[in-house]
């Protein structure tokens, strides 16, 4: 198989590794800052819909619709996080999902969003490079973050609010960045990915996806930014590797999944697994 | 410096705190003592913020505390440690010790982003400042070590010096002996002690009385949500209601 042929083929499965990349860095950032937040896949799914509306409905062009896609859900998380992140725990989780709910029924219902047929003819304007960009930026950003004040506040938070608190951290400004860089994230991995599937509906960004994000930065494990890109990486893959199985393929899928978090309930990309224990 | 006035904490039905009036000087060291369960840590938990008291006022060099929140007041000078120890027990001692110091590392968010001299060379101060702190507290040599596998002293001597790391001009240490051995208190003692140079102001809570009486300039003592004492540690051994609080009432013939 030559070249253009292949990319033919795979070029939708290479696009997803890297969008979903985004995505499993989205939610390892509001986890690592100790929160469980389920609303990624609305984010996602505001981001697409909104830099799909500019370059389908006003021929905008690309950059300014992903500008708009990663601004748009970021204003969103801005707005909800102040009452939403008073909440923790599964109580946070059951909020969260049930504001990607909402956004699952208004993008169902709007005419702007095309309704339940969503919005096709999308035109494909986004190329690898533009993902693989987006990825480093996001990793790099990350990684300044990981190894700066703000990044260690998300970590002592995530241990022990109370005495986070009791360090001179303002937790809840800190939980709500960490909220609004991860919805700006899922914003901008939704508008990558819904100009190069070409069509976008409410569906997409439900429930089943918002579980299948979490699972993806819990499978890979949230020690690092490599956890969740190889989580990201392993969710999109796999129902691809297991075509060979074709009816038990989800099966196989599940079991893969039950097996990693039985065997390694830290994920699979563990560095503190190793870390020298005193005495030793 | 540090006043409290006419305080009350009730949880429910129960007083924890009834009309406590206490003040600290500047520079010393008070000791706050009194049994189980008579409002010495719910104390702590009012002036640090935790607990909005039900009535009375509270007030730190002029800060009126019962308007800020935990964080500010924090950055206002006080900083402490707790009776069951609170580390970040997944990160390293070095960066326990950091934490502390997050509110006076002062570089911003392009700071951090773009990693510019100013950020970089707020970093390694406080990493230097942090390795100094383990030193002091006697914990050398073990900065990337995870505090969770600390013993459980060496716990304590860490929290002591990631409340250190936030210069606070006020620290309160809630039970900063229990559970050490005497040669690890007789560290922890000379440790407190040399805070003086540092003009700082010490707040502590302990029941360990050959600690308390060896350390303290001055004595609160708290039963059922009062305080029934004051005085300097011989004025308060010489205390019958504290003798009475400690041992109970002696039976009238």
């Amino acid at each position: 198989m030559d070249w253009s042929s292949w990319w033919a083929t795979y070029s939708t499965l290479v696009l997803s590794l890297g969008v979903y990349g985004l995505m499993a860095l989205s939610i390892y950032l509001t986890l690592s800052c100790g929160l469980l937040s389920l609303a990624n896949a609305a984010f996602m799914g505001i981001g697409a819909y909104a830099s799909a509306i500019v370059t389908l409905q006003y021929e905008g062009s690309f950059p300014a619709a992903l500008l708009l896609g990663t601004a748009a859900p970021a204003a969103v998380a801005l707005l909800i996080g102040v009452p939403v992140l008073r909440l923790s725990g599964v109580y946070l989780a059951m909020a969260t999902l049930g504001f990607g709910e909402v956004v699952r029924v208004i993008a169902l219902n709007l005419e702007i969003t095309g309704g339940p047929l969503g919005l096709n003819g999308i035109p494909l304007l986004t190329e690898w490079w533009h993902v693989l960009l987006a990825l480093v930026v996001t990793v790099a950003l990350l990684q300044a973050l990981r190894h700066s004040k703000v990044g260690r506040a998300f970590e002592a938070i995530r241990e022990d609010e109370t005495a986070a608190r009791l360090m001179g951290i303002a937790t809840e400004r800190v939980k709500l960045l960490a909220f609004v860089l991860g919805a700006a994230i899922a914003g901008l991995a939704g508008g990558l990915n819904a100009h190069y599937t070409f069509t976008l509906s409410p569906g997409n960004f439900g429930f089943e996806s918002a579980v299948d994000i979490l699972t993806m930065a819990v499978l890979g494990g949230i020690q690092g930014v490599a956890g969740p890109l190889l989580g990201g990486a392993l969710i999109t893959l796999l129902p691809e590797l297991l075509r060979g199985l074709q009816e038990f393929r989800m099966a196989a899928n599940g079991l893969i999944l039950i097996a990693v978090v039985l065997f390694m309930p830290q994920g699979i990309w563990a560095p503190l697994r190793f870390r020298r224990r005193p005495g030793k | 410096m540090l006043a409290l006035h006419r305080i009350s904490h009730h949880f429910g039905g129960v007083r924890a705190l009834d009309d406590v009036t206490l003040t600290v000087e500047k520079g010393g060291i008070q000791g706050l003592i009194g049994p189980n369960g008579a409002g010495k840590t719910t104390l702590f938990n009012v002036i640090t913020g935790l607990f909005r008291p039900s009535e009375g006022t509270l007030s730190f060099e002029g800060h009126n505390l019962l308007q800020m929140p935990p964080h500010r007041i924090a950055t206002c000078g006080i900083a402490r440690t707790f009776q069951n120890i609170r580390l970040f027990s997944e990160m390293t001692l070095i960066d326990n010790v950091v934490v502390g110091m997050h509110a006076r590392l002062a570089y911003g968010t392009l700071g951090w982003m773009l990693r510019t001299r100013a950020f970089r060379q707020a970093e390694a101060g406080a990493r230097q400042q942090a390795r100094q702190l383990l030193e002091r507290v006697g914990l050398a040599g073990h900065d990337n070590e995870l505090a969770g596998n600390l013993s459980y002293g060496n716990q304590r001597k860490l929290e002591i010096a990631r409340a250190l790391a936030a210069e606070p001009r006020l620290l309160l240490l809630d039970e900063p002996v229990a559970g050490m051995n005497s040669t690890e208190k007789n560290e922890i003692m000379s440790l407190v002690k040399s805070l003086r140079q540092d003009h700082m102001t010490v707040l502590l809570i302990e029941h360990d009385m050959r600690f308390v009486m060896g350390l303290c300039d001055t004595l609160a003592v708290l039963n059922f949500g009062h305080v029934i004492a004051q005085g300097s540690p011989a004025q308060i051994q010489a205390n019958p209601a504290v003798i009475e609080a400690y041992l109970g009432q002696e039976e009238s013939a």
